[in-house]
Order: C-alpha cells, then structure tokens, then sequence
C-alpha cells in the first residue's frame, strides 16, 4: 500500500477535520538577542573606566573575529566568473520530447522565443544566461525535422540536426535582445520600440562567423559547403530545403530580434497596430 | 507652525491605512470578478477556456468515484456514477497546508485599531504643553508637562501606534493547494456528495431537513454550483435555513468547507472546478502569476495601451 493509501486509511479512522485539529509543521525555534549583555550598548564591557581595563583573552582583537580563528577564505580562484557570459544547455533528448509532447511546434521555425516560452526551458537574462547551447545528448533517437536558432552548437549536434533534414542555425543576442525574447509579450507591452541586435564580442566571434559552426554572419555559400562536407564525415545525404519554403526560408536579419518584427517599430497588441518610424535619420539607424 | 500641528499624525495614518486597504479591495474585487463572471469576449490571453482536461493526463494515482445523486426524493437517489480527477480530489493530505489558508483566511483583513496616544498628542487633544511650575525652589518635583508617561492622563511612550494592517498574501500555488488538499480531506471523510442538479419538488424548508437526516449529511451543509444564480425552489428552501449554505463556485474557499460538515457539488460545478484547478497546477506563466502575489495586482497606465492584469 503506498503512502498515500495509507494517509487516506487513517483520514477515514480519525474525527472530521475541522478549524480546531489543524496544525502547522514543527518549526524551528530561533533563539532571540536579549538587548543587555553581549548584544547591549556596551557590548559586554561595562560602563566605567575600570571594568573597562579588562583586556580580554589572548589574541583577542577588539570584538571581531581574530586571525587565528579567522576561517581560511580563497578569494581569487572564481574572479570574474560572475561576468562570464553562460549558455545554458539543451539536450536533442529533451528537444525531442518537447516536441513529441506538443510543447513546441516542430512545422515552424524554433528561436529563443519559442523555447522560453514553451515553458520547459527556461532563460534567466539576470543571471548572464546569452541563451541556449544544443548539446547531443540523445542525438541517436533524435528523429524530428526542424529549423533552429540556438546560441552554441557542437560539430555532433549539427550533423545530428541535418542528418533529419533539418536546419540549424547558431546566433548571438546581447542581454537586452535575450530579455527581449524570453519574454516576449511582456516586452511587447511595456512599450519600448524594438532595439537593434548587437554585434557579437571579439571573444566570441569566432563562432559566429565560422561557417563550420553554422555562424548567422558566415557567408550562406560557405555554409552550404560545409553542409555537405559533414554529410560526407558522417555518412548520410546533405540536406535539402527546397521542399519547404514556408520552413526553412525564414532567416533572421543580424539585426533583427523577432520574426517578421524590425528594430525601430512600435508594437501595440491591444489596438493590433504597429508604428513605424518616420525620420530617415532614425530608420538609417535602426536598419545598419 | 500650529497649523501643520493640527493635522496629527494619527489622522494621516489611519487616512493612509483607508486608502491602501481601499485600493487594494477594490483592485482584489475586480480581479475575482473578471476571472470567473464576465465573460471574455475574443479574448486572445484566456488560456482558461482553452484548457482542454482530456489533453491533460496525470501522471500517478488512479482516479477516484462517486455517487451522482438525484434530489428530487427525500430517500437516497443515485443516478449514476462519476470519476473525479486525483490531482484535485487525492492527493496526498498535507494538513499545515490546510492551516496555512484558514490563518491567512482569518486574518488578512483583520485590522487591529489599538492606538495610545503619545505625550504630544495628549497636549494636542487636552492641553497640559507648559511647565506646571518652576523648576527651582518649589519643593516639588521637577516637570516640564502634565502629560508626560508618569503622569495621569499622560501619554504612552512606547505604545500601540496606529490601525495596523494584519493584511499579507500566501503565495499562489500555496492557495491552490489548499484547495485541493481540503477537497481531499472531505472527499475521502466521505463529506462530498455530487449531485445532478439542485432542482427540488417543493419550496418547504422540511424537505431540506428531510434530506438531511435521510442521506445522514453533517448538521451544516455547503451547496455548490457553477454560477451564482439557484433554481427558485432551493433557493426559498434554504432561505430561513442558517446552516445550509448556497454559494457560487467562485466563492470555494478552504474555511467555508471545513466549517460546514458535509460540500454538495453539481456536475457542473465538479467540471468547472477540475478545468480551473488543473490549468492553475498546469500554467506555464507561474512566474507573472507569483510575482502578482507578492506585489498585488499592477495596471499599467500607457497612452499607447492598457495592460491587462495576469489573473
């Protein structure tokens, strides 16, 4: 019998529960500072010149803690890991589940957007999460055919993705853009036009222009070669996008965010209008 | 100087204190009625009545059964049979829950109007603001009011200052699951009855009383449907009855089903109340819906839109 036939044998035997034989779990009791003593305004050390020349044990540094007892801290072994730029990953294992569940829907183009806001794959910009690294965790049952925008991607993870048909792209949004598209609507509402993408940092750029890596700024001629040099390493037909336009020919400008949506127009969903700027000056800016 | 003096502290705290509760029990009224009463018109976020139960399969425990009775007979009358969802009628009990939602019940609006007055007010109010008599050479004690704490009629230093607002919020899921572990409590007491409809044969309160001690249901009883509107004939029954209550599905609350001994849901009522629990365990936007607990409701007011508030 598991637990909670069991629970529900005792609630049968017991009175009606009612206000008066409820209770709350056991705390734990916490232990007040009385406000005389050690916690009082002299600390424990009195109030006249004399009780004041007791000087205390030895090592003892004025009430804070004293060197021979301090605890051994090593400061600088994580120095700058707060600033590290982090990509939470993503199993093809976990991928395929969400879609096999209909949690997101493999006939359309799949970007930030789409897994943040299937619910299953959450995104934390303030916690310096740049967005999501596909990894092949699962690659051997991966079988779904789709069309991604992840932010890193391994030589595995993409024969695996195009072995299907499928498309993989790999993109970099700054924090603005990664907030921006985690949580669309919310952003959508508060009113801010739709600011441009920001180039990737040095650091990173070797990604994002390496045709290899499938990188968004990489020549499309180049990475159509390199489509079918990994199709040859790993033995099976290059993919081919000719027969579904409506999926895969959706590509995102390297300033763009959303699909369908540029950098400089205003949204309104309650009145379902959008508010394009006017001033050449302001569209030059929005469109380089 | 006089002036600003007249207008005392107390008096800004207890308008400040109207207000707060005012604004937030208005906001809190328009937020019950909007996720239940009126209707959504075309409304593209009403995820709530795109929720389809059937897609929605759960994971352990097997669902539980029930009696659908008939009261249109004084005798017990079953009609039929009725499986009622295990994440809303079996989970495992966990009565700190329970108690968490009947104290927040029972003292969110409590108001404690306890307030001494200091020894300014005390001044303010009946005088008492010059030195009584000179410092020296009276024999007397030295003073400067008649009002300070050791006098009589003097103020309190340290008292109680002000209405105080018991007023706090449990998270949102610690609410839903009140609610669904106080259901399983009663369902498994054997305290649920599910009946067809609340159509009965005459208006006679005997008929109720009848029905009572018949089906052997607890002395208090809570009748519960989907809408707020009752047939004509239960509704005069129960009228002088004080302890048969009729209460719409959106007024479900943890103290009111522990309070009456036996809950009589309709199908309807059963149907509506497993779509709105398992989309509230089930939502995907649990963190706006948190977030709300704990700020309060936030309309935004743009030029450009208004925002909708997530319920």
């Amino acid at each position: 019998m598991g637990s909670r036939e069991k629970a529900f044998q005792f609630l049968r035997e017991v009175p009606r529960l009612s206000t008066v034989n409820l209770a709350k779990l056991p705390g734990i009791s916490r232990t007040k500072k009385r406000g005389y003593g050690q916690n009082g305004k002299e600390r424990g050390w009195g109030t006249s010149a004399r009780q004041k020349m007791h000087y205390g044990p030895l090592g003892y540094e004025g009430g804070g803690t004293p060197i021979q007892t301090k605890p051994a801290i090593e400061r600088s072994y994580n120095y700058g890991r707060h600033a590290v730029k982090q990509f939470p990953p993503i199993t093809l294992e976990n991928l395929q589940l969400a879609i096999d569940t209909n949690r997101i829907d493999a006939s359309k183009p799949i970007d930030l957007a789409t897994l943040s806001c299937s619910g299953v794959f959450p995104i934390k910009p303030d916690k310096n999460q740049f967005g999501f690294n596909l990894i092949s965790n699962g690659m051997d049952n991966f079988k779904a055919k789709v069309n991604i925008e992840v932010q890193w991607a391994d030589e595995q993870t993409i024969a695996a993705v195009e072995r299907n048909g499928g498309k993989i792209t790999v993109a970099y949004y700054d924090l603005h853009s990664v907030s921006a598209l985690s949580a669309p609507l919310k952003f959508l509402r508060s009113g801010v036009p739709i600011p441009r993408r920001l180039t990737p940092p040095g650091n990173l750029l070797h990604m994002y222009i390496d045709p290899a890596k499938r990188g968004y700024l990489a020549d499309p001629a180049l990475v159509a070669q390199e489509r079918k040099v990994l199709a040859q390493k790993y033995g099976y037909e290059a993919p081919k996008y000719d027969d579904n336009p409506e999926l895969f020919e959706k590509n995102k400008d390297p300033r763009q965010i959303f699909y369908g949506l540029e950098p400089g127009w205003l949204i309104s969903i309650e009145d379902q209008t959008i508010f394009k700027p006017k001033e050449e000056q302001l569209k030059q800016m929005y469109s380089t | 100087l006089i002036h600003f003096y007249k207008r005392s502290k107390v008096m800004l705290a207890k308008a400040r204190l109207a207000e707060v509760l005012r604004r937030r029990s208005s906001e809190f009224i328009k937020l019950g009625r909007s996720a239940s009463t009126l209707p959504a018109n075309d409304d593209q976020f009403d995820f709530l009545s795109s929720f389809d139960i059937k897609a929605h399969q759960a994971r352990y425990g097997n669902p539980q059964e029930v009696w659908v009775e008939s009261l249109e007979t004084v005798q017990p009358n079953f009609t039929g049979i009725r499986q009622l969802h295990q994440d809303v009628f079996a989970v495992y009990p966990r009565i700190d829950l329970i108690h968490k939602n009947v104290v927040w019940q029972t003292t969110y609006s409590k108001v404690n109007y306890a307030h001494a007055k200091t020894v300014r007010e005390m001044i303010h109010y009946f005088g008492g603001g010059a030195k009584p008599w000179p410092q020296k050479r009276m024999g007397r004690a030295r003073h400067g009011s008649i009002r300070s704490p050791q006098w009589k009629d003097g103020g309190k230093a340290h008292g109680p200052r002000g209405p105080k607002s018991f007023y706090h919020m449990i998270p949102y899921h610690t609410r839903v699951f009140g609610l669904t572990h106080t259901l399983t409590v009663k369902f498994i007491q054997d305290d649920i009855h599910v009946v067809k409809d609340l159509e009965i044969p005459t208006d006679d309160p005997d008929f109720i009383h009848e029905i009572i001690s018949s089906r052997g249901w607890g002395k208090s009883t809570l009748v519960v449907d989907k809408d707020d509107i009752f047939p004509r004939n239960i509704t005069a029954a129960t009228d002088q009855i004080k302890h048969v209550n009729l209460m719409p599905l959106y007024g479900l609350n943890v103290l009111s089903m522990l309070k009456h001994h036996t809950l009589i849901l309709t199908e309807s009522a059963v149907e509506e109340l497993t779509k709105k629990i398992l989309f509230a365990l089930n939502r995907t936007d649990s963190y706006a819906r948190t977030g709300l607990s704990h700020c309060g409701p936030k309309p935004v007011d743009l030029k450009i839109e208004k925002h909708r508030p997530v319920v």
